[in-house]
């Protein structure tokens, strides 16, 4: 085997300066092409709700929890995707989101005083496994494109990369899903981007080698 | 005798390094001597040196990058070895190489806002693992990172006889001996010191550097 004094002269001989790469572009335009194929499949399978019209607000509410998902996992990610070991900074907004969503789930609920809200009588909710079918192309894109990068803790990231890539389908499913009750949005969703979050924590440690 | 450790806490120097100097009474500067060596080893330090190597060499200073890999080689093999079974000793200069291999290829990503030493191990406790999955063996300990990851682990040094310093620190190119004279003798702040001799901060800590490498180098040549 050749000497590490050897290989690291050979390492240092050629190499000049390097371009700094900091960006996230890959990781945007990953994100966007996976929304981009969401949104077609709610399109031309699922369907967009017919009273899309009459029910803009609610549309928008759950665009806005959304964003605000893809806003509190982004640094996260980001933070994954590079050789890491503190991450306690970048994973308060992912916590303060969860009681955020978990909190005003409560709070519907208490001024609703019913348990209508999660529409538990309907049987096991269907979003939680359609929108982890509709995060795989977002999820499977953003795993490609992590192996450019170093990520160092390959569950974590992978279940950070599964719970963005939910949070990225739920920005197209919004536009099918029919059940509006602010209940709902707050436990399911986030049922959906925790399902998706573990399945990319079994599938990050093969999926994510570099 | 204390001295300041790693952990920014006082504590006695170790006996072994104290060899007075027989029949000698020594006015000179002993205790500076064995707190520059004890505290050449500081996680700060070689956290700084580290940055300021890995900075110069993605601007493209091919002598700063081959000295950071030349310095970067030993504490990991330190690291690694000490997460190793001994069975399998024979891999540690793999994952060295593929270490070092992996940083080569990702500097372009090195973020100089960040602390570099995490970076460096972050890379090292993967790769170390990768290789054990690889090989598909057993026998691997990996803890979570704690402060003393952050230094590397040599052999303790030789001790010192307290009137060698001055001569050594003559033997010094100039600009190291300046350096080291005010930082480490003269205890004066980086800011201070760079006033002082007219360097930059980055000079000063640089000079300090390579003028206690260079002052250990001395002291190593004199033992042996």
């Amino acid at each position: 085997m050749m000497k590490t004094n050897d290989f690291i002269a050979q390492l240092a001989r050629d190499a000049g300066a390097v371009r700094r790469r900091r960006g996230r572009g890959l990781f945007f335009a990953c994100m966007a092409a996976g929304l981009a194929i969401a949104a077609l499949a709610v399109v031309l399978v699922l369907g967009v709700r017919p009273d899309a019209a009459q029910a803009v607000s609610a549309i928008a509410l759950k665009t806005v929890y959304a964003l605000a998902a893809i806003a509190a996992l982004f640094p996260l990610v980001s933070r994954l995707l590079e050789p890491a070991t503190t991450l306690r900074a970048v994973a308060r907004p992912v916590f303060l989101f969860v009681a955020v969503s978990i909190a005003a789930a409560l709070a519907s609920l208490y001024v609703d005083q019913s348990w209508h809200g999660l529409r538990l009588e309907a049987g096991f909710p269907e979003c939680v496994k359609r929108v982890p079918l509709l995060a795989a192309p977002t999820a499977i894109l953003l795993f490609l494109s992590a192996r450019a990068y170093a990520p160092t803790r390959l569950a974590l990231a992978g279940a950070a990369i599964g719970a963005l890539s939910a949070a990225v389908a739920i920005l197209a499913y919004a536009w099918f899903c029919g059940i509006d009750s602010m209940a709902y949005v707050g436990v399911w969703y986030l049922a959906t981007m925790l399902v998706s979050a573990a399945l990319g924590a079994l599938a990050g440690p093969w999926a994510l080698r570099w | 005798m204390l001295a300041l450790t790693a952990y920014g806490g006082l504590q006695p120097i170790p006996s072994a390094l104290r060899i007075p100097a027989q029949g000698e009474h020594t006015a000179t500067r002993p205790r500076e001597l064995y707190d520059l060596l004890i505290e050449r080893r500081r996680a700060r330090d070689t956290e700084d040196h580290w940055r300021e190597l890995m900075i110069a060499a993605v601007a493209g200073d091919g002598a700063a990058y081959h000295e950071l890999l030349v310095s970067l080689a030993p504490s990991l093999r330190a690291f690694v070895t000490r997460r190793l079974t001994p069975d399998i000793a024979a891999d540690i200069e793999d994952v060295v190489q593929e270490t070092l291999l992996a940083v080569h290829k990702q500097r372009g990503r090195y973020d100089p806002k960040r602390p570099i030493a995490p970076w460096v191990y972050a890379i090292a406790r993967y790769k170390l693992i990768d290789h054990c999955r690889r090989r598909g063996r057993r026998g691997v300990e990996v803890p979570v990172e704690m402060m003393a990851d952050f230094l590397a682990e040599e052999a303790p040094d030789p001790p010192v006889r307290d009137t060698e310093i001055g001569p050594l620190l003559a033997q010094l190119p100039p600009k190291q001996r300046d350096a080291v004279d005010l930082v480490k003798v003269q205890a004066m702040s980086v800011r201070d010191a760079a006033r002082a001799s007219g360097m930059s901060e980055v000079a000063v800590r640089v000079n300090v550097h390579r003028g206690i490498r260079a002052l250990a180098a001395l002291l190593r040549e004199r033992t042996e």
